[in-house]
């Protein structure tokens, strides 16, 4: 059977209405709503617990929504006993999955199309595609329970393909793969959305996946926080984006200046890189000082003294020609001019300003905001 | 590879457990250990029969196709009945602990064809292992005092005893998480089964005035609740030959049925439990029902006074 991929070519192939999940007296998905186009990959990015999973298996039809609706190609998936119609338009890939031990590998595919209820010859045809694509030719009379991770996971990968799904639902198909195999299965993946397939991907790594996904989620603790492209997100967290603000004078000054207006903070921990972790601990240091008083002297009577704190504090002590300072600001262009006009009125010699290109991880940890489910 | 089959398809299911079942050395250890079991036992018998035969020269060849025939069907029965649940017990629980079972729910197959496919190939090593005994019966049934009836019913109520305790052991494996405790539960509820009817038979004999009431009503609501037991298809030839016959075929056949039934329950408890968890009021409900069901056979029983003992 060709899959129905036949709807109206703008119609989103897959929708998510409002869907929650409640296990007794846990919440483990709390409406959640997005839409997927045809050909578009979007990744599920959150940290564990934030019911990922949940998500991916209500959209496989193997667990019924407590509330909320899915729609895949234009149908309810919802509502049918059994939900038996989804699983020939979805494939998917559990997070933990086996073998059946005593399998060959092209048994192992051959067993999936026949449940597909695929014919004689749409088997042997879909198991020799299948395994060139995930490049285990060679493997195809390996007994499965021999094959590496690696290719366990392209084979499962292989699985989920045989009956030509248009959606595909990945539950992180990239976990405890090496670098070399995390790079393929992306290309893998490229692939895929390139022959048209929806993809879903589930992920605690967003950077990974930043560049062949469409489209990113961010859930934690079961709700959808953000949701759009990467651009998107970053342009919409933007405002609150991360500054490098560059002094020819003394920086205690400057911060002293900043932590007196209100939009600006001085960042403590959304270190960018090993480069600027330096410059977010000193103006940690600074920001201490300034509470202080505008000297820049050691601090003696609180905050236990850490050597690393004196080594800090020497540096500071010790006037910069040039220093710079990593600051958060929310807001835009206005406050911006705002916050410079101040530093100058102050009399601290502004060198520079210049937006961070904050990481993806950074991005993602601004999202979530640490909060793990506990 | 090509294969001729067209559709209707095989069920995949079949296929595969049907496989793995037989592929590899522990089908074939299992039917040795059983076949070899059962030899034993039947040279045994058969020898001190024959002894006791030339001993005793009033002894007759009759009474010795009996006693074969008692022994055979009674090791038939043990050997398969605690077989049974061991069978089943990992056939869905297996699939979860393995990590293979939602790769199998995300395909179209029905919860039905899936527990049709797992039955089937147990239903077939069961048959395999019948049949093995079959050369045991035709020697009791060489050496005289056995009728073809007796033999035919036995082989029924062995089958509806241990299909009895195979669905138990299928609907522990539907519940439990993993493995071990689906093992546990299938052996519990197998003990239940088979211990619960004598238990309410002693309970029922120290009331102090069942005594006195002897063949009473009560004393034949306790009997007929031993029908429930898979426990009875040992008993077979001894029943029908200490007792009547007609009367012990027929209490014979209404075991096989209330068996069957309760097999039909567990199968269709684990069937319903595949897709979609069926929700706890449901499977209580459906099991009071069932329950309600073999007490109101018993008392209706009762009433009507029928009993061999
Ligand atoms: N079957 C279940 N019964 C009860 N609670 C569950 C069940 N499945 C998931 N949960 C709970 O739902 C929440 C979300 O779990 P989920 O597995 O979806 O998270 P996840 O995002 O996939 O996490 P991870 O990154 O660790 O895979 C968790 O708090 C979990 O404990
Ligand atoms: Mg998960």
């Amino acid at each position: 059977m060709t899959s129905p991929q036949t709807a109206t070519a703008d119609a989103p192939t897959l929708v998510v209405e409002g869907v929650g999940k409640r296990f007794g007296d846990r919440q483990a998905v709390r409406d959640v709503s997005f839409q997927v186009a045809r050909g578009e990959l979007l990744a599920i990015i959150g940290p564990n617990g934030a019911g990922k999973t949940t998500t991916l298996r209500m959209l496989a039809g193997l667990l019924a929504p407590s509330a909320g609706e899915v729609e895949i190609l234009g149908e309810s998936i919802l509502g049918v006993a059994g939900t038996h119609g989804v699983h020939r338009s979805v494939g998917y890939m559990p997070d933990f999955f086996g073998v059946y031990e005593d399998m060959l590998a092209w048994e192992y595919l051959d067993f999936f199309a026949r449940c597909h209820d695929l014919s004689p010859e749409r088997r042997d045809e879909a198991v020799t595609q299948l395994l060139d694509l995930v490049d285990l030719s060679a493997k195809r009379d390996a007994q499965v329970d021999t094959l590496s991770r690696g290719m366990k996971q392209r084979l499962c990968l292989a699985q989920s393909l045989v009956h030509d799904p248009a959606v595909l639902l990945l539950d992180e198909p990239a976990s405890g793969l090496d670098p070399r195999a995390r790079l393929e299965m992306r290309e893998l993946l490229r692939e895929l959305s390139a022959m048209g397939k929806t993809i879903i991907i589930s992920s605690h790594i967003l950077s990974e996946l930043a560049e062949v996904c469409d489209g990113i989620a961010v859930m934690e603790r079961g709700e959808l926080l953000d949701h759009g492209s990467v651009e998107d997100l970053q342009r919409r967290r933007r405002p609150r984006g991360l500054w490098e603000l560059t002094v020819v004078s003394d920086r205690a000054q400057a911060v002293a200046v900043l932590g007196s207006i209100e939009e600006v903070d001085v960042v403590e921990e959304a270190v960018v890189d090993a480069a600027v972790e330096q410059l977010g601990a000193s103006t940690e240091d600074g920001a201490a000082d300034s509470g202080g008083g505008l000297l820049p002297l050691p601090v003696a009577d609180d905050a236990p003294e850490s050597e690393e704190a004196h080594a800090t504090d020497d540096l500071l002590a010790a006037p910069a020609a040039h220093a710079t300072v990593v600051l958060a600001l929310d807001g835009d262009a206005t406050q911006r001019a705002a916050m410079v006009a101040a530093l100058v009125g102050a009399g601290v010699a502004v060198a520079g300003l210049r937006p961070l290109e904050s990481g993806l991880e950074d991005l993602f940890m601004e999202i979530t905001r640490g909060g793990t489910d506990a | 590879m090509k294969r001729a089959i067209q559709r209707p398809t095989l069920n995949p299911v079949l296929v595969r457990e049907m496989r793995a079942r037989f592929r590899g050395p522990r089908a074939f250890i299992a039917l040795t250990l059983f076949l070899a079991v059962m030899t034993v036992v039947t040279m045994v018998t058969y020898g001190i029969g024959y002894v006791s035969s030339t001993a005793r020269p009033y002894y007759n060849q009759t009474d010795f196709g009996d006693t074969v025939f008692t022994v055979v069907v009674l090791f038939q029965g043990i050997l398969l009945g605690l077989m049974a649940p061991a069978f089943t017990f990992g056939l869905l629980s297996g699939e979860r602990d393995r990590g293979t079972w939602e790769l199998l729910l995300a395909t179209p197959l029905s919860g039905w064809r899936i527990i049709a496919g797992k039955m089937g190939a147990v239903t077939a090593f069961g048959l395999l292992l019948m049949a093995g005994v079959l050369p045991m019966l035709g020697m009791a049934f060489v050496l005289g005092g056995v009728s073809p009836g007796s033999v035919l019913l036995s082989q029924i109520a062995i089958l509806s005893g241990a299909a009895m305790l195979a669905a138990i052991g299928l609907g522990a494996s539907a519940i439990a998480r993993t493995t071990s405790r689906a093992a546990s539960l299938a052996y519990l509820g197998a003990a239940l089964f088979i211990a619960g009817p004598f238990i309410l038979l002693v309970v029922v004999e120290m009331l102090p005035w069942s005594y006195a009431s002897n063949g009473s009503g009560l004393e034949i609501f306790v009997s007929t609740a031993l029908q429930f037991s898979p426990v009875m298809m040992l008993l077979t030839p001894t029943l029908l030959m200490d007792y009547g016959s007609w009367d012990q075929a027929q209490w014979i056949g209404q075991q096989v049925l209330l068996q069957t039934v309760i097999t039909g329950w567990f199968l269709f408890f684990a069937t319903a439990r595949v897709r979609g968890s069926v929700p706890k009021r449901g499977g209580l409900l459906s099991a009071t029902l069932l329950l309600l069901g073999m007490l109101s056979w018993a008392i209706w029983r009762a009433a009507e006074t029928v009993s061999p003992f």
